[in-house]
């Protein structure tokens, strides 16, 4: 035996000095209570039968001092921390990588509340296990790689941040796991890495496992049971342009199921129930069913799609990915400056969305820059500002010679120009089959090239121009509305919005939802600096801004909210996995290049805490004197 | 500590009730009320012996000497006053326990009320407190009015002092010729024996009567632990160790050391009485009463 806490001569010192002065308590008389009694003779009678066993007290009185010793020995010995001779104690490098990631939120396990409750107990188990010279580092691993600690030899380290450890709902990443492990542990002996893990990852898991150095043991503790999942992988939702204010919403369902289920598809508007599909819908074995709710007409700024499982036998484990959630477009009245000296076919377009769209009409001679700022667009319809403004949005049709505009605009006119080139995709022309609509007259207009964007020409005379400079936006329509067949056609006001939205950049009615476990570029205007962003939970945390997109790494399903020194927004962030939301763990984690050990069946004490066993044989010498001595049998 | 309090009105009044008892239960009702066992020159026959040279002739009993031809004299008891002694021990172990509830307080008590009923009878009633010796003598006095002589007496008494039975009883029957009753109280805690003191009385012919008063908590003492115990009288100090083994074998000593008391007094033909300072004193002296012997 060997101790390592004291040596032998200190060991003998502490022993030799305590026990002295336990005799010494023992030599010295203990005071007793004095009690008056009025007959002591009586008492000399019961004393005088005894007195013939006066040599067993004394050695129940030796027999406790002995005990006392052994007590102190014990205590002493745990102090020096004994091991036995042959006792290796070159510790383990033992690295627990717990998976962290969305589908550790499954529920399918006994025994705790989730796959992750379970891994951390697991965890924690290890940490017990630590011999004295044993070394742990802790890992998480989901979509981001976050090492918590070192290489420390203190369970109680571990231990405090096993228990602070949270799931997040983003997807692990093994192969970016088992790089770092492949660096954390380069140059040490002894090495096990301890993977607590349902296993369910969306990479090579053999590759990944290959980059391990061959001296390293790779245990997989493997949590879950059960892939029966049932999972929203996509939700949009839009507006209408004809119709701002209806929207139409798209779900798609997907089942991990083996088996057809049948499901319910719900959705909550700023948590009011919207619309459900409650018919019983049947989704195949692993099969994926899109729905559609169209024209819905609601006011509210949260969205949430739930879908639930209706088959009566059949358990979703997973409900992370069983609601998602989207952020309606806002909606805005658009104030129109109408310059024109009365344009009946302008007027009538703009009176038909009046829902979405005001208007003024301001007669060309009164026209000042100084009403800029009161609109948010203006058109100038066969007028022109004497002086350009440098900000503002402007739609100008068949603008005269006379008067400022961004291009140069001669007094030529081009009769009958045939439109022989167009952008389809360009947001001015959506929806519109341009070939068909046949102008009298423009104006020649000539592009400046490079802010300026030709939409649609005849022959290189530029009939539709978009025009975009940072604070100026601007859109050319070169021929008269009035002496073309569009006044006729259904595509004279959706023209007249295209060119409203583009310039107003209201164009694209969906609001993006961003994925859980990547890095969202969140737009923001350009003025700010830093944006805080809220989570779902609560967090707030300050990013910066650069180039007008605030970069977040967002960790958490649900809506955050962001918040700008000018502006303040939601925005929604979805698991829309369907890797992570395929949570079936396999039945083994296996590797060509490595061999994984399944659980932690080769775990032992690596050090023999002898000083354990004394300690509880002190305390239970302890109980059996205080027994002992209560009861009047060794005094 | 003197009892100057301890006897009320209310404490008069049930001795008159105890002394209506106690009529109901002795019935013969003599001159003085009560007789003597001395023979002498009374009326009532007693018992023959044989006549001796220089009896008085006037008492052989012709008629038996007719029958028998054998001459024997007559005897007769002699009426006189009887004579009752109370000696109350008053030593330290008397005085132990709470205040109020001592063995003296309560010796006091019971001599008290024997003492009245002793005086109802028309007797004489002598009071003598002792420890080592006679601490004092109340004189005997006759007649009820004497009771509050009795009750000043007794209340003055104060407790102390070592125990000897032996020694004070010698010095009482030396000093006290007329023989009568002679009620010990007392605890009976004398390091040198009680039988050598209550011997001395049987042998001066006293008819004694002997009262053992104790305290139920000297029987089952609240003691536990490592204790140094000090006797009240003698000083003696002890270490001892209290178990639940050892309050056993104490309990069993005390129930021997009264047992042999009990057996000494039934053996020698003396009245014994027990008395736990916790049972109300008038059942001890009905007690008293049925046991026969205080009242003729």
């Amino acid at each position: 035996m060997k101790l390592l806490g004291l040596t032998p001569e200190l060991f003998w010192s502490i022993f030799g000095g305590l026990a002295a002065i336990v005799a010494l308590l023992y030599i010295l008389k203990l005071r007793r209570r004095r009690v008056t009694v009025p007959f002591s003779p009586i008492w000399d009678r019961v004393l005088s039968s005894s007195d013939s066993r006066k040599w067993w007290e004394r050695l129940k009185r030796l027999l406790s001092f002995l005990v006392q010793c052994v007590f102190l020995l014990m205590v002493v010995l745990a102090i020096a921390d004994p091991h036995p001779e042959d006792e290796d104690l070159v510790g383990r490098q033992m690295v627990l990588l717990v998976d962290t990631s969305a589908s550790m939120r499954a529920l399918d396990v006994t025994g705790g509340v989730d796959r992750f409750d379970i891994a951390r107990k697991e965890a924690l188990k290890i940490v017990d296990s630590m011999g004295p010279k044993d070394q742990v580092m802790l890992v998480t691993m989901d979509g981001q790689l976050r090492p918590l600690t070192p290489f420390v030899g203190k369970s109680a380290i571990l231990t405090h941040q096993i228990e602070e450890l949270k799931p997040s709902s983003t997807p692990a990443d093994i192969t970016q796991a088992m790089q770092f492990m492949r660096d954390a542990i380069r140059d040490r002996a002894n090495v096990e890495v301890y993977l607590l893990s349902d296993g369910a990852f969306a990479q090579d898991f053999g590759a990944a496992a290959a980059m391990l150095p061959e001296s390293a043991k790779l245990h997989h503790i493997k949590v879950g049971e059960s892939g029966q999942n049932l999972a929203i992988t996509a939700f949009n939702v839009r507006r209408y342009l004809a119709n701002p204010l209806d929207y139409e919403i798209y779900v798609e369902v997907r089942s991990y199921f083996k088996r057809e289920v049948e499901v319910q598809v719900e959705l909550r508007a700023d948590g009011e129930l919207l619309d459900i599909k409650q018919d019983a819908i049947k989704l195949e074995p692993e099969g994926t069913r899109r729905f559609f709710f169209p024209n819905e007409g609601f006011s509210a700024r949260r969205l949430e799609a739930r879908v639930r499982l209706v088959t009566a036998d059949a358990r979703d484990v997973f409900p992370v990915d069983d609601v998602a959630f989207a952020i309606l477009p806002r909606a805005k009245k658009l104030n129109v400056g109408l310059v024109s000296e009365g344009n009946l076919f302008i007027e009538a377009a703009l009176v038909a969305n009046n829902g979405n769209v005001s208007y003024d009409l301001i007669e060309p001679t009164t026209w000042t820059n100084d009403l800029v700022s009161k609109y948010d667009v203006v058109l100038f319809d066969r007028a022109a500002p004497e002086q350009m403004p440098t900000a503002g949005n402007f739609i100008f049709v068949a603008p005269p010679s006379t008067g400022q505009t961004p291009w140069e605009v001669s007094d030529k006119v081009l009769e009958r120009p045939l439109i022989t080139n167009f952008k389809k995709k360009h947001g001015l022309v959506r929806w519109l089959a341009l070939k068909s609509i046949e102008p009298e007259l423009a104006r020649d207009v000539t592009a400046k090239g490079g802010k300026d964007e030709v939409v649609a020409d005849s022959f290189n005379h530029p009939l539709l121009i978009a025009r975009r400079e940072e604070a100026l936006s601007a859109v050319c329509i070169a021929f008269d509305l009035r002496q073309s067949s569009i006044p006729l056609r259904v595509a004279m006001p959706i023209l007249l919005l295209n060119a409203m939205d583009w310039v107003t950049d209201a164009g694209d009615s969906i609001v993006p939802t961003f994925r859980t476990g990547e890095a969202w570029a969140i737009t923001v205007k350009k003025d700010d600096t830093s944006a805080t962003i809220t989570s779902p939970d609560g967090v707030a945390k300050v990013v910066p801004v650069y180039e007008g997109r605030a970069i977040f790494y967002g960790e958490r399903e649900g809506f955050y909210t962001v918040k700008t020194d000018s502006d303040e927004f939601l925005i929604a962030a979805n698991l829309a996995n369907p890797a992570e939301s395929k949570i079936e763990p396999p039945d083994a984690l296996t590797s060509e290049a490595h061999a994984v050990e399944v659980g932690a069946a080769g775990l032992r004490l690596q050090g023999q805490d002898w000083w354990i066993y004394l300690v509880l044989g002190g305390i239970a010498l302890l109980l059996l004197e205080w027994v002992t001595y209560n009861r009047r049998w060794t005094v | 500590m003197s009892d100057e309090n301890l006897f009320t009105d209310e404490f008069l009044k049930k001795l008159e009730m105890l002394y209506i008892i106690s009529r109901k239960i002795a019935a013969g009702q003599m001159k003085a009320e009560r007789r003597t066992k001395k023979i002498g020159s009374g009326i009532e026959f007693a018992d023959h012996r044989n006549y001796n040279s220089g009896d008085d002739f006037r008492n052989l009993d012709w008629n038996l000497y007719a029958r028998t031809r054998k001459l024997l004299l007559k005897l007769f008891e002699e009426e006189e006053d009887l004579y009752f002694y109370f000696l109350v021990d008053c030593s330290a172990s008397m005085s132990l326990g709470a205040e109020g509830e001592t063995k003296l307080r309560y010796a006091k008590t019971l001599a008290a009320a024997l003492s009245y009923i002793a005086l109802a009878n028309l007797d004489r009633v002598s009071v003598i407190p002792f420890n080592a010796r006679p601490l004092d003598r109340l004189p005997p006095a006759r007649g009820r009015s004497q009771i509050y002589k009795i009750f000043k007496f007794l209340g003055r008494v104060e407790g102390g002092g070592e125990t000897s039975i032996k020694d004070a009883f010698r010095t009482f029957a030396s000093q006290n010729k007329r023989r009568g009753v002679a009620t010990v109280i007392s605890d009976f805690y004398d390091p040198a024996g009680f039988e050598e003191g209550l011997n001395f009385l049987r042998y001066q012919k006293f008819d004694t009567i002997a009262i053992q008063v104790f305290d139920q908590n000297e029987l089952n003492p609240a003691l536990r632990g490592d204790l140094q115990l000090v006797d009240c009288e003698t000083g003696m100090v002890r270490d001892i160790t209290v178990t639940a083994a050892l309050m056993r074998q104490y309990r069993e000593a005390f129930e021997q050391f009264s047992g042999e008391l009990a057996e000494y007094c039934i053996k020698r033909r003396l009245l014994y009485f027990r008395a736990p300072i916790q049972e109300p004193f008038d059942d001890v002296i009905l007690r008293v009463f049925r046991a026969g012997g205080f009242l003729k």
